[in-house]
Formats: C-alpha cells, structure tokens, sequence
C-alpha cells in the first residue's frame, strides 16, 4: 500500500517536472541547441594541430642551395605562407609582431658549407655539418615545439636528399642511410581526423554541463522560490520528490546526448557505427546519473542559482582538465593520475572514444564501467541522504 | 547624473558581492586553483606513452631496447610479449603504439636491414602523430648509440625559442586566464546578477525611484570591474611569484587594455541581460556565447592559424583573440603600443558598440 502511494506522488511530481520543463520552451532550445550548435563550430576548431604555418627565410647565402631549402620548405603542406626577408632584424621584427611563426636564417656560405658536410674517401663519416638557424615565437609552448619540430625534420630530409645524391652520383648505390627500416601504419583513424577524437569529447562536456547545471537549478529555484518547501508540507515523501526531480533531467540528459553525437558525428563523419550502440547506451545511463548527483548536492550546499552556478562551473573546470578531454593523462604525475580515477567525466569519456573510434568491444571497458557505476551510486547516495537532510 | 546615487548603487551590489562568501571564493580561487593545475599536474606535452613491444626472439640485443625505450621520458613499455596480434592488441587496450621487430633484430642491425613496424593508434591524433616522430627518432638515436655509429648529418638545425627560451607553460597559461577569468566576472556573473534582479523584482524597485538609467548601469557594473581588475592583478601576482612570469612591456599599457577588455565583457553582459528574464537563459547564453569561444577560439588552446577560414574571421569577433594578443605580446615579448594599437583600438571600438547598445536597450526597458 505505502509503495503505491509513493508510486502515485511519483508520478504526479513527474508529471509536473515535465511539463514545466516542456513549458520553458527558451532553455529547451538552449538545451538542444547549443550542444550541437557547439559541436559543429568548435568540432572544426579543436584541433591540436599546427597548420599553414607562416614562416620567413633569411637568406644570407644567396645560392642555388639556398633557394632550394627555401622552395623545399614551402613545397610542404604545413609551411604556407611565406615571407623572405632581407636582414635578420626584419623577421625579428615579424616575429615580434606575431606576423610568422618562425623564421629559418641560412648563413653566408652555406653552400660551400654543405659541400664540405659530404663524405668523402678518406673520411667515410661526413664532415662538419652546414648549419642552418630558427628563429621561432616560443609564446605559446606547445605550438611553437610542433612547429619547430616539423621544420627541423624538414631540413634534415632535405640534408639526406642531398647526401644520398652525393653518394649516387660516385656511384655508390643506397638502400638506406641507416641499418634499419621503419615502417608505421595507424589503426583506428589513418587520417589522424581530429574531429573524431574532439567531437565525441565535446559533446560529453556540455551534456555534462547541461544536465548537472539544470538539475540543480531546477532544485534551487524552487527553493528560491519557496515552492519546494510547499512540496515538502504535503503528504509526498522527500525521496518522491528527490526522485521525481531527478529522473526527468536523468532522461533528459541521455537524449541530449544521443542526439548531440548523432548529429554531430554524422556531420563531421565520426564512424558512430563502430560502436556497440548498448554499451553506449549504459555508458550514458550510469554517467548521466553521475551528473544528475553533482546537480543534486550543490543544490543542498547553496543558496542561490547564481551559486549553484559558479560552484558546478568550479567543480567542471577540474573534471574537464584532468579527464584526459585535450591534454593526455598519461602526461599527469601520478599523483594526479590517482587523484582522477574519482572522476567519471575521465571514465565515461574513455569509453565512449574507446567504443567510438576503436570499436571496442564493450566486455573489454568492464572496469571503466564499474569505476562509473561505483561512482555514480555513491555519489546519488549522498545526494539522497544531503538532500533528506536538508529538507527535514 | 548625481554622483551620490551612483555611489549608492555602487555599495549596495559590492555589499551584495560581499555577502555572497561562496561565489567570492570561487572567483578569487579560480585562477589561483587552475594556475596550479596547470603550473604542476598538467601538461601539453606528451609522456610516458604506454607501448608495447612485440619482441619474436629475446637477444641481448631487444632487451637493451626495451630498456632504452623504458628510459625515454616519452614512452612507457607496459608488456613486451613474444607473439601476438598488434591490432587486436591495441582495440583491447590501453597502448597507444606496438612496436614489432624481428626475430633476427640482433643479427640485422649490425649487418643492416633490419625491420621495425609501428602499429598507432589513431584515435587520438596529437598523440598519434607525436609517436610516429618520436618512435623512428629514437630509433636511430639508439641504433646510433648502440653500434657507436655516426649517421651522416648534412644540415645541422640550431633553433632557438624566442622570448620563451626554457619553453615554460606558464607563460602560456597566464595570459590565457587573463582573458578567461575576466571574460568569466564581466559578462557571465554580471548578466547573471542583472537578471537575478529582473526575476525577484528589485530591478522594477530600482527603476520606480529616482535613480536615472545610467546611475543604474555604472554603479551596478563599477564593482564588478573592480572585483576583475582584482583578480586580473592577482593572476599576475601569482604568475609572477610563484611562476616566475614578469611583464617584459609596459604595465600601464597592459593596464589600460585590460581596462578597454573589461569594459568589452561587461558591455555582453549587460546585453545578455536585457534579451533575457531569466537567470538560467542569462548563464546558458553567456557559457555559450563568451565562455566557450573565449577559451576555444582565441588561440588560448588551440593554434588560430590551423582554423579554417570561416573559423579565422570568427575567431576575429571574438574579443579575447585580441586581448590574448595584447597580453602575449607585453608580457613575453615586450611589444609596445607601435605593434599593438591595432588591437587596442579593436577593443575600443567593440567596447564602445556593445556598451552604448547595451544601455540603450537597458534604458528602453527602464
């Protein structure tokens, strides 16, 4: 008898959460909408890779070797724009300006110099070699490295082109410079797509978002509001209300998240079909109750939606940087890596690139998907308890 | 306008601000927590890559190499097994590359032919094509080494890293919080408080007094320029004591940008709150519409020049852009108002625009 009453008042607070919800037609279009919307733009943006770089060549040497390491560098599809500048002070100043990335400086003489690099007879290993300087804008660490990286190697090849012509022309026939071949290939992504590995991403951060902000600010608007204390003096029992509250933002959540990453990923052609659609499907499950559960709690911990707000946006910021979303976490110290095994943001997007772009099969993710559910129902257990707490 | 009322409503919301401890806190703590975040646990590079290496014939020789591979800061060899399948390997598990050598591994690098294949894995392309450098680099570093041989070097590439010589992070982050948190106090709190005002009718009281619309707007928008100015300095003070981030430029220059920055963020904000009524729609819009483009598309994360096209003329709308560029270019390089009117003058234009229709459509409502 009791549980059918507590059915019956269920129901009833369902009914009224939804239809408020439906009636709020603003933030139901927010709620759509800007995921996706997001999604589409920032797909395009998210990428950690250096492209059409900017460059200058000082070139001091004037030579026919000279132009050619200038044209080698432009013939390469990163290397797009290109600057030549008379004096070293000029590219510093473009530098300086932010109006190229780097700038190679190939001294007076090179020519001479790289004739003198070749191995010769008595001295089978080569010889001093030609030196060549970058200049690069180091203001921002990970792009500058890339960048440097990509032109080093690119006069490096240029180097051994020349050597292995050398060595041709007297005759010598070469396989390899080194005893060793190295062949890669890569699985998974062969194009290295970056919007396949941000895209899914992205759309689990605003879900997340979403769903943990407007479930607590449903709970603290009523607060406000004094409506929930209204709820509270009738017959319906706190864990009614508790769950009446949270079961249509709990739905709401996994279809934001659905159709976000089927829109989204058929856009920017994510192979969604490699992925086991059930183990998705749990995956979501657990992880939107995880954020259902943090919208709960900080709606006890605060006054204001203004609060709930920044306290949400606090707690995120951490979960985003530390899940692994840009920045890898093998790179973390340890301790960190310890630290983020409480953080489900990290596990559920784990599972869903692993599903996604590797077509794991779901059996192999099980502790990722213990480690959410662990996560999950003791963090929806506070909730309840807080929750009851705060409304006796 | 009268001086006295403004300086009323100015107290009145900076009481309001210090009654609310906990947002306080979070604002000020922000910065400081993400400073350290990214100062000490996180990092852009990549380490520790977990490898496995498929190793058919265990000699002398491969398990020098899988030390050598252990020992480089970039790779971690999680398994080195005899036989297997790379690929299911890699659906099933953690690492990211399989490295497979021959059996006679030993006997080839010596007498020259040996075969290494690299089996990535793609799904995550930074790392991916971190490896596939990586991995043929430290091969012929080790191979190099190990039979005391001297590749042939033609072109030796000496590159030097300009205004950031040890390739510190910091220097990165903090300039990027600058714009972050400033964009964070200015526009998402400050429609926020409007609106809430709006929803429980003390707006309605404000404005059946006396007070002129403008009275209204300054005193209500003056705290929080204060309050960011606040947490803008105290990110460079934490920057610069703890970091060891020093301004290369001119301070007064950086200040007066940041001023015309923070005017450009309140003017969205006071906008935001007069297209909305209500706190939810007011957060919703401004993480939409400020947040997350001032962080994705400014060229704080992510490198402006790999945007496509559309993307680039976005990103030129975008205040932060702008004003990362400022900071970047006073703090690292020392760069003068000759480099930088342009995007100083583009703040104030945008300043200018957003404030002026923002108090028009706040004093149409008035």
């Amino acid at each position: 008898m009791r549980s059918h009453i507590f059915m019956r008042s269920l129901f009833a607070i369902l009914k009224k959460e939804f239809a408020q919800i439906k009636r709020d037609k603003i933030s139901l279009r927010l709620l759509f909408i800007l995921p996706i919307l997001q999604t589409l733009v920032l797909g395009y943006a998210l990428s950690r890779d250096v492209k059409n770089i900017s460059f200058g060549v000082v070139d001091l040497d004037h030579s026919a070797e000279s132009a050619e390491v200038a044209e080698h560098m432009s013939h390469n599809a990163r290397f797009t724009r290109h600057t030549t500048f008379a004096r070293i002070e000029d590219a510093r100043e473009a530098l300086l300006r932010g109006q190229i990335l780097l700038t190679i400086i190939i001294p007076k003489g090179f020519s001479e110099d790289v004739e003198r690099a070749m191995p010769t007879e008595d001295d089978p290993e080569s010889g001093t070699p030609a030196k060549v300087q970058i200049l690069v804008d180091g203001q921002d660490a990970a792009t500058s490295a890339t960048g440097a990286g990509y032109a080093e190697s690119i006069l490096q090849a240029w180097g051994t082109q020349q050597l292995v012509k050398h060595l041709e022309a007297q005759g010598i026939e070469v396989q390899s410079i080194t005893p060793l071949e190295i062949h890669d290939r890569i699985l998974f992504n062969p194009e290295l797509e970056y919007s396949w590995y941000m895209v899914p991403g992205m759309v689990v951060l605003l879900v997340t978002m979403v769903t943990a902000l407007l479930t607590s600010f449903s709970l603290v608007r009523e607060r406000e509001n004094g409506t929930l204390e209204q709820l509270m003096v009738t017959p319906v029992s706190p864990s009614a209300v508790l769950l009446g509250k949270a079961i249509p933002y709990w739905i709401l959540g996994q279809i934001v998240f659905i159709l976000a990453l089927t829109i989204t990923g058929l856009w920017f052609g994510v192979p969604l079909t490699r992925a086991n659609p059930l183990g998705l499907l749990l995956g979501i499950s657990l992880f939107a109750l995880t954020c259902v559960s943090l919208g709960i709690v900080v709606s006890t911990a605060v006054q204001s939606q203004q609060q709930a707000l920044f306290m949400i946006w606090f707690f995120l910021i951490f979960f985003i940087l530390t899940s692994g979303f840009m920045l890898p976490f093998e790179s973390m110290p340890m301790w960190m890596q310890s630290v983020t095994e409480f953080n489900a943001v990290r596990h559920f997007l784990y599972i869903v690139r692993a599903l996604i772009l590797r077509g794991a099969p779901a059996i192999s993710l099980w502790p990722e998907y213990a480690k959410l559910a662990f996560i999950g129902g003791m963090l929806f257990l506070t909730s309840v308890v807080l929750f009851k707490r705060k409304s006796s | 306008m009268n001086p006295n009322r403004l300086v009323a409503v100015a107290a009145k919301e900076f009481h309001h601000i210090l009654r609310d401890g906990q947002t306080l806190f979070i604002i000020v703590s922000l910065p400081v927590v993400m400073m350290f975040m990214f100062g000490y646990a996180l990092k852009s590079e990549i380490e520790d890559a977990p490898i496995v290496l498929i190793d058919p014939h265990p000699s002398p020789a491969s398990r020098i190499l899988a030390q050598a591979l252990e020992a480089n800061s970039q790779f971690h060899v999680v398994e080195v097994v005899a036989a297997g399948d790379p690929e299911k390997i890699l659906v099933r598990t953690r690492a990211r590359a399989i490295i497979r050598i021959d059996a006679d591994y030993e006997k080839n690098i010596t007498e020259g032919g040996a075969q290494v294949s690299v089996l990535l894995d793609g799904s995550d392309p930074a790392m991916a094509t971190t490896l596939r450098y990586a991995i043929p680099g430290f091969f012929h570093a080790h191979i190099a080494q190990a039979l005391q041989q001297k590749v042939p070097e033609v072109v030796h590439v000496d590159t030097r890293f300009l205004y950031n010589p040890e390739q510190k992070s910091a220097l990165f982050f903090v300039p990027g919080l600058m714009a972050t948190i400033l964009i964070m106090i200015g526009a998402l709190l400050t429609s926020v408080t409007v609106t809430r005002e709006k929803e429980s009718g003390t707006l309605s009281n404000l404005r059946i007094s006396n007070l002129h619309a403008g009275e209204i707007i300054l005193g209500k928008l003056t705290p929080y320029f204060v309050i960011a100015s606040v947490s803008g300095f105290f990110i460079l003070l934490v920057g610069r004591l703890v970091f060891d981030v020093h301004i290369r430029g001119n301070s007064g220059f950086l200040a007066c940008s940041t001023a015309l920055y923070l005017l450009v963020a309140l003017g969205i904000g006071l906008l935001i709150s007069t297209v909305v009524q209500k706190q939810q729609h007011a957060m919703l819009m401004s993480l939409g519409l400020t947040m997350m483009p001032t962080i994705m598309l400014s060229g704080f994360v992510f490198p402006l020049a790999s945007l496509p096209y559309p993307l680039q003329i976005l990103s030129k709308i975008i205040p932060a852009t702008w004003y990362l560029q400022i900071v970047r270019g006073v703090v690292l390089k020392a760069a003068s108002w000759n480099d930088l009117w342009f995007c100083a003058l583009v703040l104030g234009v945008m300043a200018v625009v957003l404030l002026v229709l923002a108090s028009a459509r706040f004093s149409r409502e008035h």
